[in-house]
């Protein structure tokens, strides 16, 4: 346990630094938690993303006592991260690359994307069903990321500024969250 | 950590979860949740969901059904709108003329419920017809003042002061044109008088009833009668 509560991982860097094992566990859990997070974010195949996730922090543990942090640790910390899924994703196009060679046809798709718990999906098709119909800019919004458009192409076809889009998506998401976990 | 450290970028927060944030600001958003406990939890609670919504073919198909159906309800919501609304000149949107029928009928409306309330059939009359003291002239008489206006003077029989009397005025169909309770405007011979706008009464016979209020108020003492004609 921590002797006093800290609030980040740059408060707990110095004290890490300095031989402090619970400051550096505690920072690593909170990249560990992080990483896992940002890699299943870009990366539909789940146990991939938990390696990655996993080396980056890795990385991070075996190097930090050692580098000078010009941009801030945080920073340099998520570069690392980010090396480890540009690595994945070239690994990635180097395989497409060769299978299509060897077929001499279309090449495999990316990894499919995580099963899903089919309650998660019912909840969730549930909770939809009550919410689009009285909010239907977020049906549109959904409907547009399904199309593959990003969110300056989204605020441009709704006609609405990138702070009006957060705060659209942000009380959608607050009813959907709000009837997902009361069943309201 | 019950608040976001920096709302600013904690407002990207759904939008991130649907991957639609530009590399640049997924990068901002990110940075953000290595400090901000209270966004990586709220990513993290909501994270099988967001996958679902992003990723499962049956939430998809969901969605298209039911942005469907919304949308079905909405149009044909909008075609009504636009029905009562079209473009062009205000006078000429039916919209616009319902609305202003229905500003014209309250009134009306509010208008003929007062005309067809007996009281007020009454009042309207009565705010013309001046009960007072004889000027001059002869007792019981009616005499044109001008073609709007004409005076009844009436006696009351037995008159003695301080006697309170109803005077009433009856239309020639027999219906209460004007009463007034407690008339005690009498000259010193037991004469009053009223004044009623014979321009706008119908022609034919009416009724002046007198009725002494401290004895039967149902039993005239008196009744007078005379004709308005053209």
């Amino acid at each position: 346990m921590l002797s006093k509560p800290v609030s980040g991982i740059n408060e707990l860097l110095p004290r890490a630094i300095d031989g402090d094992k619970d400051a550096e566990n505690e920072i690593f859990r909170i990249l560990s938690v992080r990483f896992r997070l940002f890699a299943r974010q870009k990366i539909g195949d789940r146990e991939a993303a938990d390696d990655i996730a996993q080396k980056a922090c890795v990385i991070c543990l075996e190097k930090y006592k050692n580098e000078t942090f010009s941009v801030g640790f945080d920073a340099w910390a998520y570069g690392v991260l980010r090396m480890g899924l540009k690595s994945y994703f070239h690994g990635i196009v180097d395989e497409r690359k060769k299978t299509a060679d060897i077929y001499s046809g279309d090449a495999p798709s990316l990894p499919a994307p995580v099963d899903i718990d089919p309650s998660i999906e019912s909840r969730l098709i549930e909770c939809l069903e009550k919410i689009i119909p009285v909010n239907t800019r977020y049906a549109r919004v959904i409907n547009l990321v399904y199309q593959g458009y990003n969110a300056d192409e989204i605020c441009m076809k709704l006609g609405v500024s990138k702070n009006n889009y957060y705060v659209i998506l942000n009380r959608a998401r607050s009813l959907l969250w709000k009837c997902l976990e009361e069943g309201k | 950590m019950l608040k976001c450290i920096d709302e600013k970028i904690g407002a990207m927060l759904h939008a991130y979860e649907l991957r639609t944030l530009s590399e640049e600001d997924t990068e901002l958003f990110e940075i953000h949740l290595l400090h901000c406990d209270y966004c990586c939890n709220k990513v993290r609670e909501f994270e099988e969901f967001a996958t679902a919504l992003g990723g499962s073919d049956k939430v998809k198909a969901a969605v298209e059904r039911i942005s469907k159906e919304a949308g079905e309800t909405q149009s044909a919501r909008d075609g009504i709108l636009r029905k009562l609304w079209p473009g062009g000149s205000l006078l000429l949107k039916p919209g616009f003329i319902y609305i202003l029928a229905l500003l014209l009928l309250i009134p009306a409306i509010y208008g003929i419920s007062l005309m067809t309330s007996p009281d007020y059939e009454i009042g309207a009359v009565q705010r013309e017809i001046y009960y007072g003291v004889r000027n001059n002239g002869d007792a019981i008489s009616f005499s044109k003042q001008s073609s709007f206006y004409g005076t009844i003077r009436f006696l009351v029989p037995d008159w003695e002061e301080g006697k309170k009397y109803r005077i009433a005025l009856d239309d020639p169909t027999g219906m209460i044109v004007s009463r007034a309770d407690g008339f005690d405007h009498l000259d010193d011979d037991g004469i009053g008088e009223i004044t009623i706008p014979v321009g706008d009464m119908e022609t034919g016979k009416y009724l002046i009833s007198i009725f002494d209020l401290s004895a039967d108020p149902n039993s005239a003492l008196v009744e007078i009668s005379f004709t308005i004609s053209d």
